[in-house]
């Protein structure tokens, strides 16, 4: 068997050498022009500006965090979910180690059919949650979170998956962006996934939650490409949100509301050391229906609802036409 | 004690008992009953009537206490308690004869009873309630609902002995009287009592769980498909005359269940503005107006009671030391028995010519009346205060000791009449 392999990469690499480089840049010139060069070449520049930059403005973001503390702005944590109800407990006790304090937890129960009610009741009363929403018809994410926003007294919204857990600063790390940039209309944070050891399924999905997440993000972001924040763990200023009516409906809803947020002139941010956990799906099959899922009308949601975006109109951006264009063809690929 | 001379009563005598009738409104004294052998009381007014029974059965005076009292009827009389507590009825004094007999029997009884009293408050109340309940063959004490009492319920034969602020008292009493075998117990119901002060009285409020403020109101929520906007139904209208529009994307909602939906309701307290799903529930004391939580209210047991062959022979034979328990162990005196046996040393002594001694008393003739308006732990102290005062005031040659709860009785040993006096 081991033979067979080394004879098989031997046979690869006698094919490299033989067909010469100007035959291989016409096979692979896709690869080579627009993958490579945006997502090793660019990523790794980017990486290392990144890593240069924090240190020259470590002062800067001190100062950020300083005045983020003294204005000590109430926070309003949202977590619509359906049956989430045995993951509610452990998300309310992760929030409870947070460095910063003043924040207010929505936990919304959207059509449960287990004992997610009663927990949330018990939670309540012990003042794990400070305010619990139940709607007996299921109505989807979208609405799920946009009853929590209704009700939100904070002046930045988290949104939070119910199976999500943070690291003790991840509510001091992703609002931080928005006292350090100017013009900053929502922060994503950065999702690594819990489970990691479970099964190959969940390994690899760790490799790639790194490498497409936290990698990739920090550089879209840098680059002013970056357009989902996940709704796994995402910051949001309450005053856009009402201003754009919340979530809606249809798929990657994620994905919708960065949009709109990017339409209105605000930049989005991605804040790599706002660490969330969550769990990843443990077999092939879980994964491959969760990307279904995710993909699916996805182009065609976004070309009929966000086609302006290509288009010369009077908010036309520069970085929303790249990030689009950039979404619609390597997405794809 | 009241001098006004009895206007509106009559007195007369049938065979060998002497009666008194009291009408509506008319004074009653001591003396008054102390020298009649039954009361008839003509009232139409179920209030007063009440409220002589009452007074007749909360007073000190034993034969007072157990004095038949009979109402001439002329108007049907609803109370339960005035039913319970009253001896017979009569239509017109020429009825007399009806009660005569009963009369006879009640106080026969009574004659039989044991004089022995004890140390013990609470006991005391015991002793008069059995001797009652036998003198009038009852064997039953049974729970009335009573609007009036501070527990919502009444024992009508030992209510009288206590303050209406201190009802509850009646349950410590029987549960006490159950575990030392003078009663049994059947459950009647289950009563919800405030923590501070053990009433029953409240009133029940559903409550913002932030502030406890029952000041809130309450609206639908509403989930519109198209667009997922969910809010209350105060967003929805005002815009468009009667119709409900949507404030995101400003289409008006039609069908429920089609376009939209009501997925749950939403409180909004107005005192601080809190919004919430579920109210807590508190009960507002309405006699010390604390508020409480429901979980933290007593529950205590209702029980309607029997006396047992145990019970009925305090009557006759008194406690004894089992029953007794804790006495009043005050410092200065001794005990009863021993004041006895030190007494006729003393009686001995006596009767030397040259030689003298007095023997005196004290008793509180309002002790029930006392204990109702001070209660009996202030009662107690009262007492302790007397002898304490005595103690300073005879030699260290004299004694003193507890009759019973309501009477001291104390020596001057080797005194003159005259001095003694002084």
């Amino acid at each position: 068997m081991f033979e067979y392999f080394v004879q098989e990469f031997d046979n690869f690499l006698s094919y490299i050498s033989n067909t010469g480089g100007d035959k291989l840049l016409r096979i692979f010139w896709y690869f080579i022009i627009f993958e490579l060069s945006r997502y090793l070449i660019i990523d790794l520049l980017a990486l290392i500006f990144i890593k240069l930059k924090r240190v020259f403005t470590k002062k800067q973001r001190l100062e950020a965090r300083r005045r983020f503390l003294k204005e000590n702005p109430l926070i309003s944590i949202i977590a619509p979910g359906k049956n989430e109800g045995k993951n509610i407990f452990k998300l309310a006790n992760s929030l409870g180690e947070q460095t910063y304090k003043n924040f207010e937890l929505i936990i919304v129960d959207d059509g449960s059919d287990d004992n997610t009610a009663e927990i949330c009741r018990d939670l309540i009363k012990n003042n794990y949650i400070d305010k619990f929403i139940r709607n007996e018809a299921r109505g989807g994410k979208a609405s799920g979170a946009n009853t929590a926003l209704r009700y939100c007294k904070g002046k930045y919204v988290v949104h939070l998956d119910a199976d999500s857990s943070l690291d003790r600063d991840a509510i001091e790390q992703i609002i931080i962006p928005f006292y350090e940039k100017d013009n900053v209309g929502a922060v994503g944070g950065n999702i690594l996934v819990r489970n990691y050891n479970e099964s190959l399924a969940t390994t690899l999905q760790s490799f790639e939650y790194n490498d497409a997440i936290s990698v990739g993000r920090m550089v879209a972001s840098y680059l002013g490409l970056y357009r989902i924040i996940s709704g796994a763990f995402g910051a949001f200023r309450t005053d856009i949100l009402n201003q754009i009516h919340g979530w809606d409906i249809g798929p990657d809803l994620d994905g919708d509301i960065t949009v709109k947020i990017r339409k209105l002139g605000y930049n989005i941010e991605f804040e790599d050391r706002a660490i969330c956990q969550t769990s990843v799906p443990n077999t092939f099959k879980k994964l491959a229906k969760q990307r279904l899922r995710w993909d699916k009308s996805l182009i065609r949601f976004r070309l009929r609802k966000h086609i302006d975006i290509l288009l010369p109109t009077s908010n036309f951006r520069f970085s929303n036409f790249i990030s689009f264009l950039e979404n619609i063809f390597l997405q794809l690929s | 004690m009241s001098n006004t001379p009895q206007i509106s009563s009559d007195s007369f005598q049938h065979g060998k008992f002497k009666f008194v009738f009291i009408k509506d409104y008319s004074p009653i004294t001591i003396d008054l009953l102390k020298n009649h052998d039954a009361v008839i009381i003509d009232g139409v007014n179920q209030e007063y009537i009440e409220r002589t029974l009452f007074k007749n059965r909360s007073e000190a005076n034993r034969k007072i206490q157990m004095i038949p009292v009979f109402v001439l009827k002329t108007t049907e009389i609803t109370s339960k308690i005035i039913k319970a507590l009253i001896d017979g009825t009569i239509y017109s004094k020429g009825q007399i004869d009806h009660v005569a007999a009963y009369t006879e029997h009640i106080l026969n009884k009574v004659n039989q009873f044991h004089r022995s009293e004890s140390l013990n408050f609470e006991n005391e109340i015991l002793n008069s309630l059995i001797k009652f309940m036998v003198s009038r063959e009852k064997k039953h004490l049974v729970a009335i609902p009573d609007p009036n009492s501070r527990i919502g319920y009444t024992y009508p034969e030992a209510a009288f002995f206590f303050d209406k602020t201190e009802a509850y008292r009646i349950l410590n009493l029987m549960e006490d009287a159950e575990k030392k075998g003078l009663v049994t117990s059947k459950f009647n119901e289950l009563a919800y009592l405030c923590p501070n002060c053990h009433s029953g009285i409240f009133s029940y409020r559903e409550v913002c769980p932030k502030c406890s403020s029952s000041n809130s109101d309450t609206e639908d929520l509403v989930h519109h498909f198209p667009c997922a906007y969910v809010g209350p139904m105060s967003d929805f209208t005002g815009k468009k005359n009667d119709r409900l529009v949507c404030p995101k994307c400003d289409r008006t909602l039609n069908h429920i269940g089609v376009d939209y939906d009501k997925p749950s309701v939403l409180h909004h307290c107005n005192n601080c503005e809190h919004d919430f799903q579920d109210y807590f529930v508190k009960a507002r004391c309405l006699s010390c107006l604390q508020d409480n939580e429901v979980e933290n209210l007593i529950a205590r047991k209702i029980k309607d009671y029997e006396l047992t062959q145990k019970g009925e022979n305090i009557a006759y034979q008194g406690f004894d030391k089992e029953i007794e328990g804790e006495k009043i162990d005050v410092p200065g005196t001794v005990d009863f028995t021993i004041f006895k046996t030190l007494l006729r040393y003393e009686i001995e002594r006596t009767k030397n010519p040259n030689y003298s001694s007095q023997i005196a008393s004290i008793y509180l003739a309002n002790s029930n009346e006392l204990s109702k308006r001070i209660g009996f732990e202030k009662r107690k102290n009262i007492l302790i205060e007397i002898i304490n005062f005595l103690n300073k005031k005879i030699k260290s040659t004299d004694f003193i000791t507890l009759y019973n709860s309501t009477t001291i009785i104390f020596t001057y040993n080797d005194t003159l009449f005259d001095e003694a006096q002084n």
